[in-house]
C-alpha cells in the first residue's frame, strides 16, 4: 500500500493541481484530459519504443490545441509567449549546455532580433526615401507606410545574420577565458546592449533618425506576413500560435541534429577538457564561436517574432533579469538536455506570465496578507531555483552526460580537484 | 602556412569579378535596396561555399604537404634549439633532436626534467621561447595545436584526458574531427555526405577500438566506467584515429604490471610496423625503454645531457649522475 502511495501519490497531486491550473486558465476540458493522458504516458513510457508514437501525439496535440481556444486573447496569447521563449531557451541550450559556455547576456540577442523587426518592420524610419518608405514584398497594407518595411521572412533572415554575426563577437574577447570569466564578460555585454537600447534615442544616425526609440518604445510593428496566407491580425492569434510551434519544431529538430554531428561532438568534448579537445584536432576559436553563432541566432528569431507579437520594440524589455529568467529555463529542465530545456521552459514561462499574474496573484490577500503575489514573482522565481538545486540539481529531464558529472564529480576541467580538496 | 596555388587563385579571381558584374548589374535594373539583397545573396550563396572548399582542401593540403615531404626522406621531426621559459624558470633549454622517419624514439630523464614541457611545445600546446620545430622540414613552430594535429602529429596524456562522458566510441570519433568535412549546415541537413562520413567514421572508430584490444561490448560504456587499462587503450586509439605519422605517448606504461608493459612494448612495435608511423615515448620504466627504444634521449634540467642507443646511453656517466646523484656527494653521505 504505501508503495502504491509513494509511487502514484506524486502523479496524482500532479494531475490535481495540473486540473485545478486548466480550469483556472480555461483550458477546454477535453483537452485538459489528454494533456494529462499524454502527459502520465509520456512519464510512464518514455525511453521505450512507444516514445516515437507519444512524441507524434503531443506533436498533433500541440497543432489541434488553439481550435479548441477562444482566438482572441487569453490561453493562445499566455502559449504564444511560452513558445517564444522556448525558443529562445532551446537556443541558449546549444551555448551553455552542449559547449558550456556560460552566457548571462543572452538577452542582447533577444534584443538584437527585436530591434531588427523594430528597425526593418515599421514606420521608425520615418525619412528613409524622403519619406517615401522602402518596401520589400510586403502586402498592399503597409506599403504606402512610412519607414522601411520588408517581409517578416525577409527581416527573420536579417535577425539570424546580425544575431548570429553579434554571437561571434561576443564570443571574441571570452576565447581566451575559462568559466566564471567567460559569464562575466557576457553579462558586460548584455549590459551595453540594454543601454545602448536605452539610450538609443539619443544617437543620431543623420537625417533626424535615431538608432532606437528608448523606453518609449518602437511601435506599432509591422503584423507578420508569410507567403500565401493572409496578413495575421491581432485578433485572430491562431497563426501566431502556429509560427511560434513551427519556430520550436525547427529549433528543436536543429538540437537534435547538431547534437549527434561532428560539430556537437566536438562541442560536447570541449566543455569536458579543452586541452586534450585541441590536441585531438579541435579548432578551439571556431567551434566557440560556433555555439555563440548557433545559439544567438534563434534568440534572434525569437526576438523579431515577439516584437511583432507585442507590437512594441520597448528597450525596458532588454533588461539583465531576462538573461537569467532564460538562463534558469535551460537549467530547470537539465543543461544539455534537449527535452528537458523544452519543457523547463514552458513551465517557467507559464509560471511568470500567467500562473503568478493571472492564477495565483490573489492569494496573498485572500489569507489576509497586504501584498500581491505579482510584487514578489522574482522571489519565487528564486525560491523555486533554490528548491530545484537542492532536489534535484541535474534538471527536470536530466541529459545522461550532466547526471553522471553531477554525481561522481567529473568534468569542468582542471579545477575539479581543487575544488573538492576545499570542500 | 602556404599560400593558395595559383589555380585557386584565378577562381577565386572569377569568382570575385562575377559577384562584382552581378552587382553592378543588378544596381543598374534594380532599386539600390534591392540591388544590395542581391549582392548580398551573391556573396552568401556562391562565397560561403566556396571558401569553404578552400577551407577543406586546405586541411587535406597539409596531409599533402606531409606525404611529399615525406618521400624526401626527411626527419618525421626535427627540433632545433628549442627552448621554454616560464618567468624565470628555465624548462627546456636548447634542445637539438630529431626523429627519423619509423622510428621509436623515447625520452627519459629525472622528475621535472621538462619531458612533459617538451612534449607540450611538439604538440602546440606550448609556444617554443626560442627555437623551431620542424615537421618532415614544414615550419610548425607557430602553429595551433589542432593545426597541428590535422598535420600528423597525435598524442596521449600522462594521466588520461579522455572525454569521461563520451562513449569510448565517440571519444574516438573526437579524434578524427580534423580528418572530417561536415559543416554547420551540412550536419543541420544532414546531407548524403555528411551520413556517410558520419557512418564511416563510426566504422573507422570501431576498427580503432579493436585494434588497440577493446572488446566489442565496451564500445558504448561511457570512458568513466573503463578499466583503467581500457581508459589507456582508448586513449591510444583516439590519438591513432586522426591518423598520425608521429605517435607521441607520454609515460603510457604509468600503473601498468610488469606483464601488460611486456605486452605494451609489442603493441608498439606493431604499431610501427603495421602503420608505418614514428613512435616518441616519454617512459620511466627501463624496462619498456630498453626494450621498445632504438635510440634514447635524456633531459637533465631542461638540457639534453645524452643521446644514442639505449645500452651506451645506461652506461654514461652523466646520465648515472642525473639519476644516482655525485659521486662525491654519496661519499660524504657514506
Amino acid at each position: 500500500m504505501s508503495e502504491a502511495i509513494r509511487r502514484f501519490g506524486p502523479a496524482a497531486i500532479g494531475v490535481a493541481v495540473a486540473l485545478y491550473i486548466f480550469d483556472k486558465i480555461e483550458m477546454d476540458p477535453f483537452m485538459s484530459v489528454v494533456i494529462i493522458v499524454l502527459g502520465l504516458a509520456a512519464w510512464l513510457l518514455a525511453d521505450t519504443k512507444y516514445s516515437k508514437w507519444i512524441g507524434v501525439a503531443i506533436l498533433v496535440w500541440a497543432i489541434v490545441l488553439p481550435l479548441f481556444h477562444d482566438s482572441g486573447q487569453g490561453f493562445i496569447d499566455d502559449a504564444n509567449i511560452m513558445l517564444a521563449y522556448v525558443v529562445m531557451a532551446l537556443g541558449l541550450n546549444i551555448v551553455v549546455g552542449f559547449a558550456g559556455l556560460l552566457d548571462l547576456g543572452y538577452v542582447a540577442f533577444f534584443a538584437f532580433g527585436a530591434f531588427c523587426m523594430g528597425w526593418f518592420g515599421s514606420s521608425f524610419f520615418a525619412g528613409v526615401n524622403d519619406g517615401e518608405g522602402i518596401h520589400i514584398f510586403v502586402s498592399d497594407l503597409v506599403s504606402q507606410q512610412a519607414g522601411i518595411h520588408a517581409n517578416f521572412l525577409v527581416v527573420v533572415i536579417a535577425a539570424v545574420i546580425i544575431t548570429a554575426m553579434a554571437g561571434a563577437l561576443i564570443g571574441l574577447p571570452t576565447l581566451r577565458l575559462r568559466g566564471d570569466y567567460i559569464a562575466i564578460v557576457t553579462l558586460a555585454f548584455g549590459e551595453i546592449i540594454g543601454r545602448v537600447a536605452i539610450n538609443g534615442d539619443s544617437i543620431g544616425l543623420g537625417g533626424g533618425e535615431t538608432l532606437t526609440a528608448g523606453r518609449q518604445g518602437i511601435t506599432p510593428v509591422d503584423k507578420i506576413d508569410l507567403p500565401f496566407v493572409d496578413v495575421f491580425q491581432s485578433l485572430n492569434l491562431r497563426p501566431w500560435y502556429w509560427t511560434a510551434l513551427a519556430m520550436v519544431l525547427i529549433v528543436l529538430f536543429v538540437n537534435f541534429r547538431l547534437r549527434d554531428s561532428r560539430l556537437g561532438r566536438a562541442w560536447i568534448a570541449l566543455r569536458e577538457d579543452e586541452v586534450a579537445a585541441a590536441s585531438m584536432g579541435v579548432p578551439l576559436v571556431r567551434t566557440k564561436l560556433m555555439a555563440y553563432a548557433t545559439g544567438a541566432a534563434f534568440g534572434g528569431i525569437s526576438g523579431a517574432f515577439l516584437a511583432s507579437y507585442l507590437n512594441t520594440v520597448n528597450a525596458d524589455q532588454f533588461q539583465f533579469s531576462f538573461s537569467i529568467f532564460v538562463l534558469a529555463m535551460v537549467i530547470l529542465g537539465g543543461l544539455g538536455s534537449i527535452w528537458g530545456v523544452t519543457v523547463g521552459g514552458l513551465v517557467l514561462a507559464f509560471i511568470i506570465n500567467t500562473f503568478i499574474p493571472d492564477i495565483a496573484r490573489s492569494w496573498p490577500r485572500d489569507v489576509g496578507l497586504d501584498f500581491d503575489l505579482t510584487e514578489i514573482s522574482f522571489a519565487i522565481f528564486g525560491f523555486l531555483l533554490v528548491i530545484m538545486m537542492i532536489l534535484r540539481p541535474e534538471g527536470l529531464i536530466p541529459e545522461r552526460r550532466r547526471q553522471i558529472e553531477l554525481h561522481e564529480g567529473i568534468g569542468g576541467g582542471e579545477g575539479t580537484d581543487l575544488y573538492e580538496a576545499r570542500v | 602556412m602556404s599560400a593558395l596555388t595559383v589555380a585557386e587563385r584565378s577562381r577565386f579571381g572569377l569568382l570575385a569579378v562575377a559577384i562584382i558584374v552581378g552587382s553592378i548589374f543588378a544596381v543598374m535594373v534594380l532599386p539600390i535596396w534591392l540591388a544590395a539583397m542581391v549582392t548580398l545573396a551573391l556573396i552568401v550563396l556562391v562565397g560561403v561555399p566556396y571558401w569553404q572548399q578552400l577551407h577543406r582542401s586546405r586541411n587535406s593540403r597539409r596531409v599533402f604537404v606531409a606525404a611529399e615531404a615525406a618521400d624526401t626522406g626527411e626527419p618525421v621531426l626535427k627540433v632545433e634549439n628549442a627552448s621554454k621559459v616560464f618567468g624565470g624558470l628555465v624548462a627546456v633549454d636548447g634542445v637539438d633532436f630529431e626523429i627519423p622517419q619509423a622510428s621509436i624514439v623515447s625520452i627519459i630523464g629525472p622528475n621535472g626534467a621538462g619531458k612533459t614541457t617538451f612534449f607540450n611545445m611538439l604538440t602546440g600546446l606550448y609556444r617554443p621561447t626560442t627555437g623551431r620545430l620542424r615537421y618532415y622540414g614544414i615550419d610548425i613552430t607557430d602553429e595551433r595545436p589542432d593545426v597541428i594535429t590535422s598535420y600528423g602529429i597525435a598524442r596521449t596524456f600522462q594521466n588520461i584526458r579522455l572525454f569521461a562522458t563520451m562513449s569510448a566510441l565517440e571519444n574516438v570519433m573526437v579524434g578524427q574531427h580534423a580528418r572530417m568535412n561536415a559543416s554547420l549546415f551540412g550536419s543541420i541537413l544532414r546531407t548524403p555526405s555528411v551520413r556517410h562520413e558520419e557512418q564511416a567514421v563510426m566504422e573507422k572508430a570501431g576498427e580503432m577500438l579493436e585494434y588497440v584490444g577493446l572488446k566489442r561490448e565496451t564500445f558504448g560504456q561511457l570512458a568513466i566506467n573503463l578499466s583503467y587499462g581500457d581508459q589507456r587503450r582508448v586513449e591510444v586509439a583516439r590519438a591513432l584515429a586522426s591518423d598520425p605519422k608521429l605517435l607521441l605517448l607520454d609515460e603510457p606504461t604509468a600503473g601498468m604490471n610488469p606483464q601488460e608493459s611486456a605486452r605494451f612494448t609489442e603493441f608498439v612495435h606493431k604499431l610501427r610496423d603495421e602503420m608505418k608511423i614514428s613512435i616518441l615515448l616519454i617512459e620511466h620504466d627501463m624496462k619498456v625503454v630498453m626494450g621498445v627504444s632504438e635510440r634514447v634521449t635524456v633531459l637533465d634540467h631542461g638540457q639534453k645531457i645524452a643521446e644514442g642507443d639505449p645500452r651506451e646511453v645506461r652506461k654514461d656517466a652523466r646520465v648515472i649522475e642525473a639519476y644516482l646523484g655525485k659521486r662525491e656527494s654519496q661519499e660524504q653521505h657514506a
